[in-house]
């Protein structure tokens, strides 16, 4: 096990609030029933009662506008029932619930907890007098953005389809991609105030039951009121919640979770967010495109050593010039030296502080430009070009080469097919440059085996992180961080021609 | 618990950040020496450190702000009983640190080679482990390293990269292909086994101008070029003399350091003229014989050659032509090895490392030898065999003098 140092606590609640009275059981008596859902409710003016109370049998509906679908109320609901209460025959209260023409599913309820959550969830609760029960039918409809190409992973080839905020719209989006039976979603609640809807989505004899089990029973641990984004949740179940480097893969392409799920992972998705989670992920998987699959092998494995090398570059590039320009000036080429030297003429702090401020005027900028109104995004990329280009280096603050260090390690820490994982490279790099300024190579050489031995310790569900390279095996390599061509592994043809010799 | 992994890590990082800024040294707070230049004067040594103003040398750099320009590179000159004394003595005249990680060639003035001997210098070079061993090795010939170091030259703002490039630049010309570096020397004055030599550098043209960077304007460019002469020869770590220009490419044969040469026959039958070819692909061979006592050695030289320019009339395009051509390559290859052996059995100076191959042939000779290795090694009887393959006549097949 990881060193107690290292170790988490977490925090695992133990008792449960639930309020009693909310386990009340359904009276026969409507009014009553109306008077409670009313109260439980509250007064907020999207919850809409209908009630019918002069009718033969007295009936109502509540449901909170703009989560079902109205237009379905109005005919599956109100006009078959109101045929039914016109005509003359004997009229048994029971019999008024087998009068509605839906697809819909009907759910029968006899508590009111589970009445409110149904209707919470955008279900019509039909209240029936004389009956000690409640008939939520499932008709929840809202307002949805359509299904656009994903903003955060954007590929050449590939498909254009991301998830949106609506699990039912992502669960088909996957659905589709996988043509099995074995395909299953599994349903669980997270947040005491929020209730999030969370699936857990796995193909049955493919996943590995260890994660499966551990997922479960992490989700079921978390003690939280509210989740809003599957990057809380992320957080609340990881087992290293102190390392940079994240360890569930977060992607909102459905190509990328169905490809995951064939491969045995567990993707867990939440009602609310594009963005799914996929577990257990190794360090190298955040190297991998899913573009990397639909290009030719030789391309996508050349590829996949550039984003290795713009990774290296990005954590380290910046200490590594603060170390070479500062303690081992014998390792650059002399003409390199005096070039250097020459363009650190007149400036007045040291390559550390140089580098040190660059870097965070970088920062600052991609904040900006994250943050700032679209509107205004052109006076800001002005300014950040005039900044950290030009100006800088003619106001004699920086050197030319220490602004080219810089744009060059921007640049290659954008390089990650998943933005989170650059975050890590990000951080580490600044911690690289502290070294790297008292200690140089040796500073980080240093960190650098730390870094490695860390990513060796870390887990992903319970699987080692760095496992294809570091727990090596042999027979993951066709995919780790070079991408042997489909044909070796996935095609009659080979398996026959390996047989043979 | 909490408060001992604070305290621990407190001290860590506190320890780690502390302890390492003593090496820290920022670019512009040091002056790049680019050579070493060493005279006599007086009884005491005279070390000059030729400088890179990196201001001056990177012209036209965004970075470098205006005022920082002038010359390329300076040299300051000390003096001081030894090596160390004269480099601590310039602190006091230098403005920043000296860096010798880049220092390229270090400059012998031919006085101080001969008169104190290069042997001083060693010790200081090798135990500064700053200085690499790999920087090349040079005799100012009939003059001083000042005046080697103290002249801008043209192309290369620095004039130490241009020394260094003349030295890979000559190599056509005096066969040694990579010049002499100073372990090389170190090596071959405490080895028991050979007498060292060193290559020699001139001024083309002297003139008093050259060190002047309005000189730069000038267009003849003879007046700030250093001309790469033949080797100077030293008895363990005094010089002694120079072999001239044919001597210096017969060691450079025998030593397996010539890559490619040129050479330049001129026996053309019945005819005045020329035929210059260049010799690629050489191969020496030098096996040691010890019989009845004599010792011989036998210089086994391969390689292959390729015509340049015939300014006789032969006739190229006949193969017995091309046979003669060969013979006369081979003739000239002879008499260049003749002509430094003969010198150096002469001078009794064993300039090839025939001890070295002697005692890896027959150890048990060597130490029979060792103790006056001189007199054997000029007793020697050294036979030469030299074999030339023309392996192409260039663009075109006639000489254009046949017509």
């Amino acid at each position: 096990m990881t060193h107690p140092f290292f170790k988490r606590k977490r925090h695992i609640s133990q008792k449960e609030t639930s309020r009693s009275e909310e386990k009340l059981p359904v009276s026969a008596d409507i009014h009553i029933d109306l008077a409670k859902i009313k109260e439980l409710l509250g007064n907020s003016i999207d919850v809409k009662v209908i009630e019918f109370l002069h009718a033969p049998v007295k009936f109502a509906v509540c449901y909170i506008e703009g989560m079902v679908n109205k237009q379905q109320i109005e005919l599956s609901i109100f006009e078959p029932i109101k045929r039914w209460q016109q005509t003359d025959c004997k009229k048994k209260p029971e019999e008024l619930i087998h009068q509605l023409e839906t697809a819909a599913p009907l759910y029968t309820y006899r508590h009111f907890d589970e009445i409110t959550a149904a209707v919470l969830k955008g279900h019509a609760a039909i209240f029936v007098d004389r009956v000690d029960a409640v008939y939520c039918l499932a008709i929840e409809m809202w307002q949805a953005r359509g299904v656009e190409e994903p903003q955060s992973q954007t590929m050449v080839r590939g498909p254009r389809e991301g998830f949106v905020e609506t699990l039912q719209t992502n669960t088909t989006l996957i659905r589709r991609r996988i043509n099995t039976p074995s395909l299953r979603f599994n349903l669980s609640e997270v947040g005491k105030i929020t209730k999030t809807t969370v699936l857990i989505a796995y193909l049955d004899g493919i996943v590995d039951q260890d994660v499966l089990t551990e997922v479960k029973e992490r989700l079921k641990n978390i003690n939280t009121d509210k989740v809003f984004e599957s990057g809380m949740i992320e957080e609340l179940i990881d087992e290293n919640g102190y390392s940079p480097f994240p360890v569930f893969q977060s992607s909102e392409r459905p190509d990328v979770a169905a490809a995951a799920l064939t491969e045995g992972k567990v993707v867990i998705m939440f009602e609310g967010t594009p963005f799914v989670l996929i577990t257990p992920t190794t360090f190298i998987s955040f190297f991998q495109a899913a573009e990397d699959y639909y290009h030719h092998f030789d391309l996508s494995t050349f590829i996949r050593l550039i984003r290795i090398l713009s990774f290296i570059i990005s954590i380290s590039l910046p200490a590594a010039f603060i170390a070479f320009t500062t303690f081992h000036h014998e390792l650059i080429p002399t003409s390199l030296l005096v070039s250097l030297g020459a363009q650190r003429e007149g400036v007045p702090f040291p390559a550390f502080v140089e580098a040190l401020v660059m870097e965070t005027i970088f920062e600052v900028l991609r904040e900006a430009g994250i943050r700032m109104p679209r509107p205004i995004g052109s006076a800001v990329s002005i300014v950040g070009a005039i900044v950290i280009g030009e100006s800088a280096v003619a106001a004699g603050l920086v050197s030319p080469a220490v602004v080219i260090v810089v744009s060059l390690t921007a640049i290659s820490s954008f390089v990650s097919p998943y933005y989170g994982f650059s975050g890590a490279a990000r951080l580490l790099r600044f911690i690289l440059m502290v070294l790297a300024a008292t200690t140089g190579i040796f500073g980080m050489i240093f960190f650098l085996f730390g870094l490695i031995i860390h990513l060796c310790a870390l887990t992903s569900m319970g699987k080692p992180y760095f496992t294809p390279l570091a727990p090596f095996q042999s027979g993951q390599q066709k995919d780790s961080i070079l991408r042997f061509p489909l044909w070796w592994t996935q095609t009659k043809l080979y398996s026959k021609w390996s047989k043979k010799s | 618990m909490i408060i001992k992994k604070c305290f621990f890590t407190f001290l860590l990082s506190v320890g780690l950040l502390m302890s390492g800024c003593s090496g820290r040294v920022e670019l512009n707070e040091l002056l790049i020496v680019s050579a070493i230049g060493v005279d006599i004067k007086e009884d005491n040594t005279a070390v000059h450190f030729q400088v890179v103003n990196a201001g001056g040398s990177a012209g036209g750099q965004g970075g470098a702000p205006a005022g920082a320009s002038g010359g390329a590179v300076y040299t300051y000159s000390v003096t001081g009983k030894t090596v160390y004394e004269a480099v601590e003595k310039a602190s006091t005249i230098l403005p920043r640190k000296l860096l010798f990680s880049h220092v390229t060639c270090i400059v012998v003035g031919e006085e101080y080679a001969r008169q104190k001997g290069i042997d001083g210098l060693f010790d200081f070079l090798e135990r500064n482990h700053g200085i690499r061993d790999s920087m090349l090795m040079l005799v100012a010939k009939e003059s001083t390293a000042k005046n080697i170091l103290t002249i801008y030259t043209p192309i290369f703002k620095n004039p130490a990269e241009s020394l260094r490039n003349r030295v890979k630049q000559s190599a056509a010309a005096t066969g040694v292909a990579e010049g002499v570096q100073e372990k090389e020397v170190i090596n071959w004055i405490h080895g028991q086994y050979r007498d060292p030599v060193i290559q020699g550098v001139e001024r083309v043209e002297f003139d008093n101008q050259a060190d002047d960077t309005q000189n730069l304007q000038n267009i003849d460019a003879n007046n700030k070029t250093f001309r790469i002469t033949g080797l100077a020869y030293f008895k363990k770590d005094k010089m002694k003399g120079w072999y001239n220009t044919k001597q210096t490419r017969g060691w450079a044969i025998i030593n397996s350091r010539a890559h490619e040469m040129f050479i330049l026959s001129h026996k053309c039958n019945h005819s005045k003229g020329y035929v210059g070819s260049l010799i690629k692909g050489i191969k020496t061979d030098v096996t040691p014989k010890v019989h009845d006592g004599q010792l011989s050695y036998k210089i086994n030289v391969k390689g292959k050659a390729i015509l340049q320019e015939v300014t006789c009339k032969i006739n190229v395009g006949s193969p017995k032509e091309l046979k003669k051509i060969e013979f006369q390559i081979e003739e000239e290859l002879t008499k260049e090895l003749t002509s430094v052996i003969d010198k150096a059995q002469s001078k009794k100076l064993d300039v090839f490392g025939f001890g070295k191959l002697l005692y890896d042939n027959h150890p048990e000779m060597w130490r029979k030898y060792k103790k006056d290795w001189a007199e054997h090694f000029s007793d020697a009887n050294v036979k030469t065999t030299v074999n030339i393959t023309l392996e192409t006549v260039g663009a075109r097949v006639e000489s254009i003098h046949e017509q």
